[in-house]
């Protein structure tokens, strides 16, 4: 019976084993879990991504009403195609044409994987983009100067080529891929998260992790090392836009010299587009929670990087300045367990966003007549 | 012949990757007093894991051979087993031919017993590590991040707290290593024995990383004459001894020095020893001149691993000066730990030398008693522990 039991443990543990190794039967398994019985679903994102990194019993979110703003009521024109280079805020929220006022067609292209917008512009129609950044993100973003560069490119289309060259480093490619899937199974770097996400990542052992969590903060002020709390306890940030040496930090020093040279990589995207046919390009770019709610954390100097990259003079691309409106809504604008805003946030912008694109069709409007 | 080309490739493997750049930097240094440089280049390159281990474990093999202790194992894939045997590949104990070649031509066949002493070993390893090395470790690493911030009372602190990170580190890697070695039926050499109640340098050596000082002894000193020599040449083995010890655990100024300094110690212990019993002085045995010279050896360790800690010996030496300009009104560092944090650390440390003074070996016998010790101590290590993926301190060696 002893060994029996050894037998089925040494199995299961062999299995969680193999299915780490793979990222596919990782994320099958995952899928899987989701649709299966409460007790087995995942809960690391259910209720915001620092409550999955905290497990901060008081900031789950307990399927709480949040306030709403109005949202402006669209005309529906379609006379904008809108392509959007954006984040998690942008897509987590706002990824269909629906939410946008005149909109016939939109184009979403995710910063989060370093994507880049091939361009096909329709010109009967106004061809408008969004540059959505995070504040986290920004820097980060337009410091990779390839990046940057690729950014937007016209759609390439009728380039010919050869077959044969095609095949043989296709066969090549080939052999590469068996070989790198061979090494990624064994030396997979993501091990560690994957076995903890396959076998520990199910609702039937969250009360375990809230109490160890709970109980580490309330007895050694200790939280996960990517998460901190806010002072009044209300808030939790992500640590990375706190920590001073990290790029996506409110609080890393920011030179002039470097606040020039982000101005001039927009402006060269905006010039970019602009020879690309864009009519209009927008700048949006949504300031750290720490930036809004608390500014001055722990004593520490906010570098103030949106509105300075806003208000500098050389700037050429229009902005959605969002930053006066959260500042007085403060902490209304962000959920209190995510690096996101809240919905309330998100309208609030979406409604100036829209209003933006409104006046956009009343000035074509005015040209035609002219 | 053979011997020396075998022990010339192995020190050449070793010094080749752990200490090329060092010479080179000390080569550019002492260049540069004639306005010249080096003239090879600086490498950068991966050190292969646990290289300083199964070095010495390769050697201890063909030095044994050698002195006919060992017959030579005619089965590469078992000798290459030897070397590179999985528990203890990264970070000890270094082992001997004579205590393993012969366990891997055994038929080891499952057995319960072994298993569950294994298992314990293993969980309580896990323990040190998780629950008390690394808790330590964020309060050490704090204080290290900025150390013109702390003042002399933080840093005493936190080079006591450091001692027992390193302990609780390389103990508990060993544990694990031994641990995982008995589930399969094997049996590795002890690596720690409760080093902290040493009563003397000396002691602390013969409980501290037994291994390595053993393969030292074994394979440097006696050769060189032992302590069966007159004493100035004792003392100087003894001298070569550390200062190669400092330099195995890395190619820094720091480890050499910290080498050296407890080869001083052990001269200096030493040559008192001699002049007591030339001089038939009693030695004295009770318990509160025990406990005295426990905690002195202590203290002296610690301020020791103050060498081993630091970056570099500039930082060593503003940690050592800010020690020894102690102002009892000068505050401790609260930003790196609160109070509930040092009271528990301390706790756990207490309860640590407790039961490894009185309970070395947790008894697994009774299957229901090491169920519920063995579940007890993983629940503690979830609960208590800090997952904050820090390495073991030894994997850098």
């Amino acid at each position: 019976m002893r060994k029996f039991f050894g037998f089925i443990v040494l199995t299961l543990c062999i299995l969680i084993y193999v299915v780490s190794c793979n990222e596919k039967l990782t994320k099958e398994l995952y899928t899987y879990k989701s649709n299966s019985i409460p007790v087995f679903q995942s809960d690391k994102w259910q209720n915001g991504d620092l409550y999955g990194m905290s497990y901060l019993p008081f900031f789950r979110r307990h399927n709480k009403v949040y306030d709403t703003v109005p949202r402006i009521v669209c005309n529906r024109t379609n006379k904008i195609n809108l392509y959007a280079i954006c984040d998690s805020y942008l897509w987590g929220f706002f990824a269909s044409d629906k939410f946008y006022c005149n909109v016939n067609e939109f184009t979403l292209v995710k910063t989060n994987d370093k994507g880049c917008l091939k361009t096909n512009l329709d010109p009967s129609k106004i061809n408008v983009l969004l540059l959505e950044f995070s504040e986290r993100n920004v820097r980060g973003l337009l410091a990779d100067t390839s990046y940057v560069n690729n950014l937007i490119n016209a759609q390439s289309t009728g380039i010919k080529t050869d077959t044969n060259k095609i095949k043989a480093v296709s066969i090549l490619q080939r052999i590469k891929n068996i070989r790198s899937g061979i090494f990624d199974f064994i030396f997979n770097n993501r091990i560690n998260s994957n076995i903890e996400s396959n076998f520990w990542d199910i609702s039937l052992f969250t009360p375990i992790k809230e109490f160890k969590s709970n109980m580490n903060y309330k007895l050694f002020d200790k939280v996960d090392k990517n998460v901190k709390v806010s002072k009044d306890g209300k808030q939790l940030f992500y640590t990375p836009t706190i920590d001073t040496s990290n790029w996506m930090s409110s609080f890393k020093s920011l030179s002039e010299a470097e606040k020039d040279s982000l101005v001039i990589r927009l402006n060269k995207i905006f010039v970019k587009g602009k020879n690309l046919g864009f009519n209009k390009i927008y700048l949006s770019i949504i300031p750290n929670p720490v930036s809004i709610i608390d500014p001055n954390y722990n004593g520490l100097i906010y570098n103030d990087i949106v509105n300075r990259i806003q208000n500098d003079k050389n700037l050429k691309l229009p902005y959605i300045d969002i930053m006066p409106a959260f500042k007085v809504l403060k902490s209304k604008s962000y959920s209190p367990s995510d690096t996101h805003w809240s919905q309330y946030g998100a309208d609030t912008w979406l409604n100036k966003f829209n209003s933006e694109l409104s006046k956009i069709t009343i000035e074509s409007q005015a040209e035609l007549k002219k | 012949m053979l011997l020396v080309l075998s022990l010339i490739a192995n020190i050449g493997v070793l010094a080749f990757f752990k200490y090329f750049n060092f010479i080179n930097t000390i080569l550019d240094t002492l260049l540069g007093f004639s306005s010249h440089h080096t003239p090879f280049p600086f490498l950068t390159f991966l050190l292969p894991i646990g290289l300083s281990f199964h070095t010495f474990q390769a050697m201890s093999y063909t030095i044994e051979v050698y002195r006919r202790n060992q017959k030579a194992e005619k089965h590469f894939g078992i000798y290459a087993l030897y070397v590179m045997f999985y528990p203890q590949l990264v970070a000890g104990p270094i082992e001997r031919p004579q205590n393993m070649l012969w366990q891997f031509h055994r038929n080891h066949k499952y057995d319960f017993e072994n298993l569950k002493s294994g298992l314990m070993q293993m969980a309580f390893g896990m323990f040190k590590k998780v629950v008390i090395a690394d808790r330590l470790s964020e309060i050490v690493d704090r204080a290290y991040a900025d150390p013109n911030a702390q003042s002399g009372k933080t840093f005493l602190i936190v080079s006591i707290l450091y001692s027992f990170q390193i302990y609780c580190d390389f103990s508990g890697y060993s544990d694990i290593g031994i641990g995982a070695a008995r589930t399969m039926g094997f049996k590795l050499m002890d690596n720690f024995n409760v080093p902290y109640l040493s009563n003397s340098i000396r002691g602390f050596w013969g409980r501290w990383h037994i291994s390595l000082s053993t393969w030292f002894r074994d394979y440097l000193y006696i050769p060189l004459g032992g302590s069966r020599v007159k004493a100035s040449k004792k003392y100087l083995n003894i001298m070569i001894v550390f200062l190669i010890s400092g330099l195995w655990h890395g190619a820094n100024w720091t480890f050499i020095i910290w080498g050296a300094l407890h080869g001083t110690l052990l001269i200096a212990e030493s040559f008192i020893n001699d002049i007591s019993v030339k001089l038939k002085k009693p030695v004295y045995r009770n318990l509160f001149f025990r406990i005295f010279k426990t905690i002195s050896v202590f203290l002296i360790i610690t301020l020791a691993w103050i060498l081993f800690r630091s970056p570099n010996l500039y930082v060593a030496k503003n940690v050592l000066k800010k020690i020894f300009c102690y102002s009892i009104n000068a505050p401790f560092n609260y930003s790196l730990a609160n109070k509930s944090t040092l009271l528990f650390s301390f706790l756990l440390i207490v309860i640590l030398m407790i039961k490894e003074r009185y309970l070395l070996i947790i008894p697994t016998k009774n299957t229901f008693q090491f169920y519920f010790i063995f579940s007890c101590i993983l629940i503690t290590c979830y609960l208590f522990g800090v997952f904050n993926n820090q390495q073991f301190i030894y994997f850098q060696f």
